[in-house]
C-alpha cells in the first residue's frame, strides 16, 4: 500500500464500482416500485444516483487528500511564511458550524435543515473578511524578499532601480 | 422481493445521504487534524509576527485572537449540545460577536502596523 502506482490503481477503479452501484440502485428501484407514478419512480432513483456518485466523488476526495495528491500543506501558510492566524479561525469555524448543522439536522424530528441565526453568518462574514483583508495586508507588504510564487517584490526592484539610476549618473560623468 | 412503498424509498434515502455526509465531514476533519498533528499542514509561526526587518516575534495580538476563537469556538460547540432538537441554530450573543470583531480589529491593526508603519519609522531612523 506504500507504493504510491498501486494506490492509484486502486482509485482508478472506484467510478467504475460508483457507476455499478448506481445502476444496481436503479435497476433495485425500478423494480420495487414498478406499481408507482413513473416521475415518482424516477425522482426516487435520480436522488439514489446523485448519492451514490457523489459519495464515491466524496471519497475519491477524500483519498486524494490523505495521500498527498491534493496538497494541503499551505492551507494554513501566509505568502510570507509561517501560519495565518486569520487562515486557522476560518478553518476552526467553519468545521465548527458544519459540524452544528449535521448535529441539528440528526437531532431533529423529522430530520430538517436547521435555521441559521444572523450572528453566526456575522461570525462567518466577520472571519471570512479578516483573513481577505490580512491577505490584502500581505500582498501589498514592501518588506517581503519573495511572494509565493517566488518573485521578487518592491523592496529588491527598488533597490535594483536605485542602483541602475546610479550606474547612469556614474556613466554621464566624464 | 415485496414492493417498497416510495415514501420509505425517500426517506432511507434521507438517512443513507445523511449518514454519507456525517462520514465525509469526519473524513475530512480527520484528515486535516491528522496533518496537523504529523506537521505536513504546518502551524509553525502561528504565534508570531514578522518585524520590519524580516526577524519573526512572538505576538500577543495574535495569542488574544487565538484564545477568543477557541473560548468562541468551545462555548458554541457547548450551547448546540443544549440546544439538540430545536429547529434553528443557537444564535451568539451580540456582545461576543462585538467582541470577536474588536478582536479581530486588534489582530489586523497589529499586522498593519507591522506590515505599513514599522518600516517607515525604520527609514526614518
Amino acid at each position: 500500500m506504500n507504493d504510491p502506482k498501486s494506490q492509484d490503481t486502486w482509485l482508478r477503479w472506484v467510478p467504475v464500482v460508483a457507476l455499478l452501484l448506481a445502476l444496481l440502485a436503479v435497476i433495485i428501484v425500478f423494480f420495487n416500485l414498478s406499481n408507482k407514478d413513473p416521475l415518482e419512480r424516477l425522482t426516487v432513483i435520480v436522488g439514489y444516483v446523485i448519492l451514490i456518485l457523489l459519495f464515491f466523488f466524496g471519497l475519491v476526495v477524500i483519498f486524494a487528500l490523505a495521500r498527498g495528491t491534493i496538497d494541503l500543506s499551505l492551507l494554513l501558510s501566509e505568502s510570507g511564511g509561517g501560519a495565518s492566524m486569520s487562515r486557522f479561525q476560518l478553518l476552526i469555524f467553519t468545521f465548527v458550524i458544519a459540524f452544528s448543522i449535521f448535529l441539528m439536522i440528526v437531532s431533529s424530528k423529522p430530520m430538517r435543515f436547521p435555521n441559521v441565526p444572523a450572528e453566526i453568518l456575522t461570525l462567518l462574514g466577520i472571519s471570512a473578511s479578516t483573513y481577505a483583508v490580512s491577505k490584502g495586508i500581505q500582498a501589498s507588504n514592501p518588506t517581503l524578499d519573495k511572494t509565493a510564487n517566488g518573485k521578487k517584490t518592491m523592496k529588491v526592484e527598488k533597490e535594483s532601480v536605485e542602483q541602475t539610476i546610479e550606474t547612469k549618473k556614474t556613466g554621464d560623468e566624464p | 422481493m415485496s414492493a417498497l412503498p416510495a415514501d420509505s424509498a425517500m426517506a432511507l434515502l434521507a438517512r443513507l445521504a445523511l449518514l454519507a455526509g456525517g462520514a465525509w465531514i469526519l473524513g475530512l476533519t480527520a484528515v486535516v487534524l491528522w496533518q496537523i498533528a504529523i506537521g505536513k499542514i504546518s502551524i509553525t509561526g502561528l504565534l508570531d509576527a514578522k518585524e520590519a526587518d524580516g526577524r519573526l516575534s512572538f505576538s500577543p495580538a495574535r495569542l488574544q485572537l487565538l484564545i477568543f476563537t477557541v473560548v468562541v469556538a468551545a462555548q458554541y460547540l457547548y450551547k448546540v449540545f443544549s440546544h439538540l432538537g430545536q429547529d434553528s441554530l443557537p444564535s451568539l450573543p451580540q456582545g461576543v460577536v462585538a467582541a470577536l470583531g474588536g478582536s479581530q480589529a486588534v489582530y489586523l491593526a497589529g499586522k498593519a502596523f507591522s506590515k505599513f508603519i514599522q518600516p517607515l519609522l525604520e527609514n526614518l531612523k
